[in-house]
């Protein structure tokens, strides 16, 4: 757990948590403009809802879950609850600025197991291992603690300063983090758990896996990859079946605050509202339009047919990665993101965090390079933002013209996925075949199609 | 004079006496009505008719301001005025140029709208043959004590009305479905006013008693309309409804003008058009009808006229002194009981436990301190 970083990591870790502490008290309304902003939050993880959650249990004293509105779960209201009984501002700003400094250290903890794993598979994998001189260079550039930044990637995972500077200077995580949506937490317990599996307490990754599904209802489609991830380890039937109890019993733990509230109550808020696609609301997900759209006899055929889309390609990655469990929980993760009927650019900031994580070996046999995806990316976010406007404010475009910019986000990110999964594919081809890829002219020599 | 005589004369002074009485009570204008209807229904669209829109809209707010309530009126509109796009007044539909008043205001209830005015409905809200799912805001829930006022206005010829450009109604139709209305006790009097060209030919089928009706024009005739405002590039009303509310505009509940003073005040002069009264199916003596009987609704207050000044009893106390009533002391302990009383109780259902909020909070205390023992426990690997 104790990261050796250099001085200025730390100066940008500290800073980055002042900055996420003090801004947001001085500018109240950037909050709430991102809070009503529909890139940043939706109903599921709006800021506004949880204060209005907690503004109902302790000033009102009334059943939240009693209608529509809150669709937080229980143990968050509670947990909020504890800790801000007078609703002061500061605290929410601390809590959320703990949230993301706790998430950014984790994330560098990630990196370097990552790369801790990544040197110990090497040296036990390779068997023509004679290429020390190779691997030495990489733990000298890994290791290196007094340096520029490093542009050249001849070891295969980011260097923690680079981590450190995508993590405080990335404009959508910034965002995302003034807009207060509590996908942070989401986003928290994801990462916690990653790291968890690293360091083997399966136990804790369980707890955190199940404390994340609670929260939101996808990530409770990881408890696949996850199994698989501590089978890889343990190889053991009956341990899986252990930890998969212990699963169940962490779910109805949480739950029991359910209970109080009215046991039909929250699970409709809070679980159905999110399966069944209750409160249709235009965001950057690709149900919403369909259901603006078509019939009200298709429904429920779409309502099936959304759910199933989201949960059918996480046994086929668990299945195929099964080898590299790491890779199947990365594409796992980005499978939920995709098809997610309320993502927030959250969302998209998981992702991105995963790429800059796991996925950078991967990197360098992609074949649509990142750039590009930024590129369009940014194109993407600009007229997500105008099309919206235009539609509601304006009233000049109409939903067709947000559903195609959003059409185009998703396509992005699952080019994305798709090109990961080649990646990796490619990668794993090239290592079983003994064959190294030492920079870009080497890789062009082989040109790999899929059959 | 013999006996016989006498008596003859006396059973023929009484007969007379009983004669005279029958015919009292036959012509005793009282009306017999219980309750007020009123059906205004405009039969075109689209902004050119704007005038339509504004006919209805007056007398819809004339016969409230009278005293029928929104329950007892059927208002059948396009209602695409108020909101269409060549409306330089938003949301106002006017019925004068001087725009004193905006009729479309704030509490208007139009019960049939848009396409839902048709010849269809028309018929069926007038003889009430709806399916069960017809609710009763939109029926014409009346009884044989009620009057009902029936005005229609839009574009007609010669017996027929023409319905939003798509269907017509004839003069058969409509006599036939007053002539259900008939069996089926739905009326007392019935008083339809029509304004549109070659609007008596409408009424000339009728055949069902205790019907009055009174049209803008002959056949072969137009009605015209009044004049238009140059902001909101239409007409805004018609002559003969303007002459109309003109002097509806001075009746209040109490008056005591009849249905005679308002067809006196038709002449061709105003109209420009022979408006034209049906009279024959009526029982009634026009002189003797009041306009309240088809205008107003029938109160059930009695107005008293008060010897005293109240304005003076409200301001002064028994020996004369001016008493300043404006400021009120209120106690502190009735405001706080006032507090207690606004509490609001936790909602309790049928499948929960009638748990008060702060044992919630216990509950998600410890279990919260439960997740993170579980949580510093398998960290240290123990499980």
């Amino acid at each position: 757990m104790m990261l050796e970083l250099d001085v200025r990591s730390y100066l940008i870790i500290a800073i980055n948590f002042l900055v996420k502490l003090w801004v947001p008290l001085y500018f109240s309304r950037l909050s709430t403009f991102l809070d009503n902003s529909i890139l940043f939050s939706t109903f599921i993880n709006s800021f506004k809802s949880l204060k209005e959650g907690l503004f109902l249990i302790n000033k009102l004293e009334i059943n939240p879950y009693d209608g529509d509105i809150i669709n937080h779960p229980p143990l968050l209201l509670s947990f909020f609850t504890l800790l801000n009984r007078d609703n002061s501002d500061f605290i929410y700003e601390l809590i959320y600025a703990i949230t993301d400094s706790i998430i950014l250290v984790k994330l560098l903890n990630f990196n370097n197991l990552l790369k801790e794993k990544n040197k110990n598979e090497k040296e036990f994998n390779d068997e023509d291992y004679e290429n020390e001189f190779r691997n030495e260079k990489i733990d000298e550039i890994n290791n290196d603690n007094d340096n520029k930044i490093r542009n050249d990637r001849n070891g295969d995972y980011f260097h923690d300063f680079n981590v450190v500077l995508f993590y405080c200077f990335n404009p959508l995580i910034l965002l995302s983090f003034f807009s207060k949506s509590t996908i942070i937490f989401t986003n928290l317990f994801i990462i916690l758990m990653l790291n968890n599996l690293l360091t083997k307490n399966y136990t804790l990754s369980i707890l955190q896996l199940s404390i994340c599904s609670y929260l939101s209802y996808f990530p409770l489609y990881l408890i696949f990859p996850i199994l698989n991830y501590i089978y890889q380890d343990i190889k053991s039937i009956k341990k899986i079946i252990k930890y998969l109890i212990f699963f169940i019993i962490f779910i109805l733990l949480l739950s029991t605050l359910n209970f109080c509230f009215g046991f039909q109550k929250v699970i409709n808020n809070c679980y159905l509202s999110i399966i069944l696609f209750k409160k249709i609301q235009p965001n950057l997900g690709l149900w919403w339009y369909f259901f603006i759209e078509i019939f009200e006899f298709f429904n429920n055929f779409y309502i099936g047919l959304f759910n199933m889309y989201s949960f059918i390609m996480i046994l086929p990655f668990t299945y195929k990665f099964n080898k590299e469990p790491m890779i199947s929980l990365f594409l796992c993760i980005s499978w939920i993101i995709l098809t997610k009927n309320y993502p927030v650019i959250g969302d998209l900031n998981m992702f991105s965090l995963l790429i800059l994580t796991i996925g950078s070996p991967l990197i360098n046999f992609l074949q649509i390079p990142l750039l590009l995806i930024n590129i369009v990316l940014f194109v993407v976010l600009v007229l997500l933002v105008l099309f919206y406007y235009l539609w509601m404010d304006l009233n000049s475009g109409n939903s067709n013209f947000f559903y195609g910019v959003g059409l185009v986000y998703n396509i992005l990110i699952g080019f994305a996925i798709i090109d990961f999964t080649w990646s990796q594919l490619s990668k794993t081809w090239y290592e079983e075949n003994h064959i190294e890829i030492h920079d870009d002219e080497e890789r062009k020599i082989i040109k790999l199609t899929q059959i | 004079m013999n006996l016989g005589g006498v008596i003859i004369y006396v059973v023929l002074v009484l007969a007379t006496f009983v004669v005279s009485q029958e015919q009292l009570i036959e012509s005793n204008d009282d009306s017999r009505h219980t309750n007020n209807w009123a059906v205004l229904i405009s039969t075109s669209r689209f902004w050119f008719n704007y005038r339509h829109m504004a006919n209805v809209l007056s007398m819809y707010r004339t016969v409230k301001k009278l005293g029928i309530p929104d329950s007892q009126i059927i208002l059948m509109l396009a209602d695409d005025i108020a909101c269409n796009p060549r409306n330089a007044f938003p949301g106002s539909v006017f019925n004068n140029a001087d725009r004193a008043i905006d009729l479309y205001g704030d509490n208007i209830e139009v019960d049939y709208r848009g396409y839902e005015v048709t010849v269809e409905n028309f018929i069926r809200l007038l003889t009430d043959r709806w399916g069960p799912e017809q609710p009763s805001s939109k029926r014409l829930l009346t009884d044989e004590r009620s009057n009902i006022f029936i005005y229609m206005t839009g574009h007609g010829g010669d017996e027929f009305l023409k319905f939003q450009d798509a269907e017509e109604i004839s003069s058969y139709d409509l006599a036939d479905a007053f002539e259900q209305m008939y069996e089926k006790k739905r009326y007392n009097e019935i008083f339809f006013m029509i304004d549109t060209c070659q609007a008596n030919t409408m009424y000339t089928k009728f055949y069902s008693p205790n019907i009055l009706a009174v049209g803008s024009s002959r056949l072969n005739e137009s009605s015209y309309s009044h004049h238009s405002d140059i902001e909101i590039g239409v007409a805004v009303i018609d002559r003969f409804t303007y002459f109309n509310l003109d002097f509806l505009e001075n009746i209040d509940k109490n008056s005591n003008k009849t249905i005679q003073d308002l067809i006196d005040s038709y002449t061709f002069e105003n109209i420009h058009s022979h408006a034209g009264v049906r009279k024959d199916l009526f029982k009634r003596d026009l002189s003797n009808v009041l306009i309240t009987d088809f205008f107003g609704n029938v109160q059930k207050v009695v107005i008293d006229e008060p010897d005293e000044d109240i304005l003076y009893i409200a301001n002064h106390d028994e020996n004369g002194n001016y008493v300043n009533k404006t400021f009120v002391t209120v106690e502190e302990d009735d405001l706080k009981i006032k507090k207690h009383e606004i509490d609001v109780k936790f909602d309790s259902s049928d499948e929960v436990t009638n748990n008060p909020i702060h044992s919630v909070e216990k509950t998600g205390r410890i279990l919260l301190i439960l997740i993170a023992v579980i949580w510093l426990i398998s960290s240290y690997k123990f499980i």
